[in-house]
C-alpha cells in the first residue's frame, strides 16, 4: 500500500518556504540589533581581548570592545550598503536597457558601447577607484558598487528588450499607432520586471562582498563604525597573535547573510522564471 | 574569417578609447593630486606661497594644469606608440614597472588556472556520469560552500592558523621569496618560491572549483544524451571510451572558451589576494597606484587589463568557430 495521507509540498511551496525561512532569519538579524545597545561598543580596557565565552558571547577586540555587538552592527551595515548599492545599480541597469530599445539606434550603440567597456574593466579596481575618487564611506561605497556592477543586468535587459522588439504583439501595438513611450511603460516594462526583481536580489550578495572587499583593503567604511570588512582587516592586525575569534565570527557572519540572498534569489528566480515558475 | 575578425578588432577601438576616458575622468577628478600629496608628506605645509609655487610647477611638469580633456588626449596619442610615460613615484617608465609584475601575476593565475581545471574536469565528469547520486550531490554541496567564502577572509584564515606561528608555522606570510635565498641554486630558489606560492594559489583556485565543474557537468549532460551516444554505446563500445572520447570531447568546446574568459577575471581578482599576501604583481601594483595617484600607472593598468578582457572575449569568439565546425562567425555578426 502506498498512500500518501498529507500530500508533499510542490517545488512551488517549498521555494516560498524556503523565503520565509530567510526573511524570518532576517528578521531576527534587525530585532537582535534593535535589542543590543551601544554600551558594546565602548572601548572598555580592563576587557582586552577577552576570548569567546569568558564573559562575552564572541570575545572582545583589543579596545575591549564586544565582538557580538560590533558583528550584529557590521551586519547590518553591510545589508544597508547592500540594499542602497543593489536597488541603484538594478536602477541603472533597467534605464540603460530601456534606453538602449527605445531611443533608437544610435543611443542603442552608445549603450552597447558602456557595457562592453564597464565589463571589460576589472570590477575591483573599477571600485577601488570611484570609491576612493569619492572618499569612501557610505556614499563612496554605494556609488562605487553601483557604478560596476550595473553593466551585467543590462546587458540581459537590453538583450530581452531587443528580442521583444521583434515580437508580435509590440509590432502590431506599433501599427495600432501606439507611441514607443506607451509600449515601452505597457508591455516592455512588465515584461522585464521579474529580471528586475530577480537581478536585484542576486546583486545583493555581489554587492555586500565587495562593499566588505574593499573596507577591508582600506577605501570603503572608516573604523569609527563597526562594518565587516572594517572588523577582518583589524584582525590582519592581530594575525600572528592567535586572538582567532577577531577573524573567524565576522567573515563567518558575513558569509551566512550572503548564503540568506544567495538562496532568497534562486527561489525567487524559479518562482519568477516563466520556464519554471509552473512545476 | 578574416573580414570578422578585422571587423571585430575594429569594434574594440571605441570600447577601449571608452574605457580609458572615463578612467582618466574618474582619475583627475579625485580630490588631491599626487604633487600636492607628496609635498603635503614632504614639508608639512600647505598654503604657503612657496609651496603654491613648487606646486605649480610640478604640476606644469606632469600636465596636470591642462584641463581633462587636453590631458586625456596626450595619454591617448602617446599610448598608441606605446609610450606608457614615466610612473610618479620613481620616475621609472611605466612599462619596466609593469615588466616586473606582469610576469609574477601572470605565473601566479597560470598555476593557478591549471590546479582549477584539472581538478573540476574530473569532478564535473564524475558527478554527471553518477548523476543525482550521494557523490554528486556532496560534491556540489561541498564546491558551492567553497565558493560563497570570500577570498579575504579565508586569506586571513589561512595566515593566521597555518603561517602565523601562534599555530603551525608551515608556510611564509608572504612575499615570493625568502630573503635569506638570494645566491642561492635553482632548485632551492624554485622550491622556495612555490612554497611561497602554496596559500595565494589556495586562495585564489578553491573559489573557481564550483563553476567550472558544474559547467563541466552541465555540458556532459547535455552531450550524453545526444543519439550519437547511444550509437555509441549500442556499438558495443566500452563505457570509457564512450564517456571519454565521444562525450568528453564534445562537452570540450564551452570549456575551452571559458578559458579565455576567465584569464583577465584571475588577473583582476589578484588585487585583494595579491596585497594580503605581498605578493609585488599587477594587482599590488595598481592597489598601490591608486593610494598614490599615480595616474600613468593607473591609466596603464586599466588600458591593459580591459585590452586582455576584450582580446579574451574575441579569442573565446573564434576559439568557439575553430572547434565547432557548425558554427560560421560571419552569420553571428
Amino acid at each position: 500500500m502506498n498512500i500518501r495521507l498529507v500530500s508533499l509540498p510542490n517545488p512551488r511551496q517549498k521555494s516560498a518556504a524556503s523565503i520565509t525561512a530567510c526573511l524570518i532569519l532576517l528578521c531576527s538579524l534587525f530585532i537582535l540589533n534593535a535589542m543590543i545597545d551601544e554600551t558594546g561598543l565602548g572601548t572598555d580596557l580592563g576587557r582586552r581581548y577577552l576570548a569567546p565565552g569568558h564573559g562575552s558571547i564572541l570575545g572582545t577586540d583589543w579596545l575591549g570592545r564586544d565582538m557580538f555587538t560590533r558583528i550584529t552592527k557590521g551586519l547590518c551595515m553591510s545589508f544597508h550598503i547592500g540594499i542602497m548599492s543593489a536597488i541603484g545599480s538594478s536602477l541603472i541597469a533597467v534605464i540603460m536597457g530601456l534606453a538602449a530599445a527605445v531611443f533608437g539606434k544610435k543611443v542603442d550603440a552608445i549603450v552597447a558601447l558602456l557595457i562592453d567597456a564597464f565589463l571589460s574593466v576589472p570590477h575591483i579596481v573599477l571600485l577601488i577607484l570611484v570609491s576612493f575618487t569619492l572618499g569612501g564611506g557610505f556614499k563612496g561605497i554605494v556609488i562605487a558598487v553601483c557604478v560596476s556592477h550595473w553593466s551585467r543586468l543590462a546587458r540581459i535587459i537590453r538583450a530581452e528588450i531587443l528580442q521583444l522588439k521583434g515580437s508580435d504583439y509590440i509590432m502590431m501595438s506599433y501599427r495600432l499607432g501606439r507611441s514607443r513611450r506607451w509600449i515601452m511603460a505597457h508591455h516592455m516594462l512588465p515584461h522585464v520586471s521579474s529580471q528586475f526583481l530577480i537581478g536585484l536580489i542576486l546583486m545583493f550578495p555581489h554587492a555586500i562582498l565587495h562593499a566588505a572587499g574593499l573596507s577591508f583593503l582600506g577605501f570603503g567604511m572608516t573604523p569609527d563604525r563597526p562594518c565587516i570588512g572594517v572588523l577582518l582587516s583589524e584582525s590582519m592586525r592581530h594575525i600572528s597573535t592567535g586572538y582567532w575569534w577577531l577573524a573567524l565570527f565576522p567573515g563567518a557572519a558575513l558569509v551566512a547573510l550572503v548564503k540568506i540572498f544567495d538562496v532568497i534569489g534562486e527561489n525567487a528566480s524559479r518562482m519568477l522564471n516563466p520556464r519554471t515558475k509552473q512545476e | 574569417m578574416k573580414r570578422y575578425i578585422l571587423k571585430r578588432l575594429f569594434l574594440l577601438v571605441p570600447t577601449l578609447i571608452g574605457i580609458t576616458l572615463i578612467t582618466y575622468m574618474i582619475v583627475r577628478f579625485t580630490p588631491g593630486d599626487y604633487t600636492s600629496l607628496r609635498l603635503d608628506m614632504q614639508m608639512g605645509l600647505k598654503t604657503t606661497a612657496a609651496s603654491k609655487e613648487i606646486l605649480d610647477q610640478e604640476r606644469r611638469l606632469y600636465g596636470l594644469d591642462k584641463p581633462w580633456y587636453i590631458g586625456y588626449m596626450d595619454w591617448l596619442g602617446k599610448f598608441c606608440t606605446l609610450d606608457f610615460g614615466t610612473s610618479r613615484k620613481d620616475g621609472r617608465p611605466v612599462s619596466e614597472r609593469i615588466g616586473d609584475a606582469l610576469p609574477i601575476t601572470l605565473a601566479l593565475n597560470l598555476i593557478t588556472m591549471l590546479i582549477v581545471y584539472v581538478i573540476s574536469i574530473p569532478l564535473g565528469i564524475a558527478a554527471s556520469v553518477k548523476k543525482d547520486s550521494l557523490f554528486d550531490r556532496v560534491s556540489s554541496l561541498a564546491l558551492f560552500i567553497l565558493y560563497s567564502l570570500p577570498t579575504f577572509w579565508i586569506a586571513l584564515l589561512l595566515l593566521m592558523f597555518l603561517s602565523s606561528g601562534e599555530y603551525l608555522n608551515l608556510f611564509p606570510l608572504g612575499g615570493i621569496t625568502s630573503d635569506t635565498m638570494t645566491g642561492a641554486g635553482f632548485f632551492p630558489l624554485a622550491g622556495d618560491a612555490a612554497w611561497h606560492l602554496v596559500l595565494p594559489v589556495i586562495t585564489l583556485t578553491y573559489g573557481s572549483f564550483a563553476f567550472l565543474s558544474r559547467y563541466t557537468r552541465a555540458n556532459m549532460l547535455e552531450v550524453i544524451n545526444q543519439q550519437y551516444i547511444t550509437t555509441a554505446r549500442s556499438k558495443g563500445l566500452s563505457e570509457p571510451r564512450v564517456i571519454m572520447v565521444h562525450a568528453f570531447r564534445n562537452s570540450l568546446i564551452p570549456l575551452i572558451t571559458l578559458m579565455a574568459t576567465l584569464l583577465p577575471g584571475l588577473l583582476g581578482g589578484s588585487v585583494i589576494v595579491e596585497s594580503i599576501f605581498s605578493i609585488p604583481g599587477m594587482g599590488m601594483l595598481a592597489f598601490e597606484a591608486i593610494l598614490a595617484r599615480d595616474i600613468p600607472v593607473i591609466m596603464a593598468i586599466e588600458a591593459i587589463s580591459a585590452l586582455l578582457t576584450l582580446g579574451g572575449i574575441l579569442i573565446a569568439d573564434l576559439s568557439y568557430a575553430l572547434v565547432d565546425p557548425r558554427i560560421r562567425l560571419e552569420t553571428k555578426i
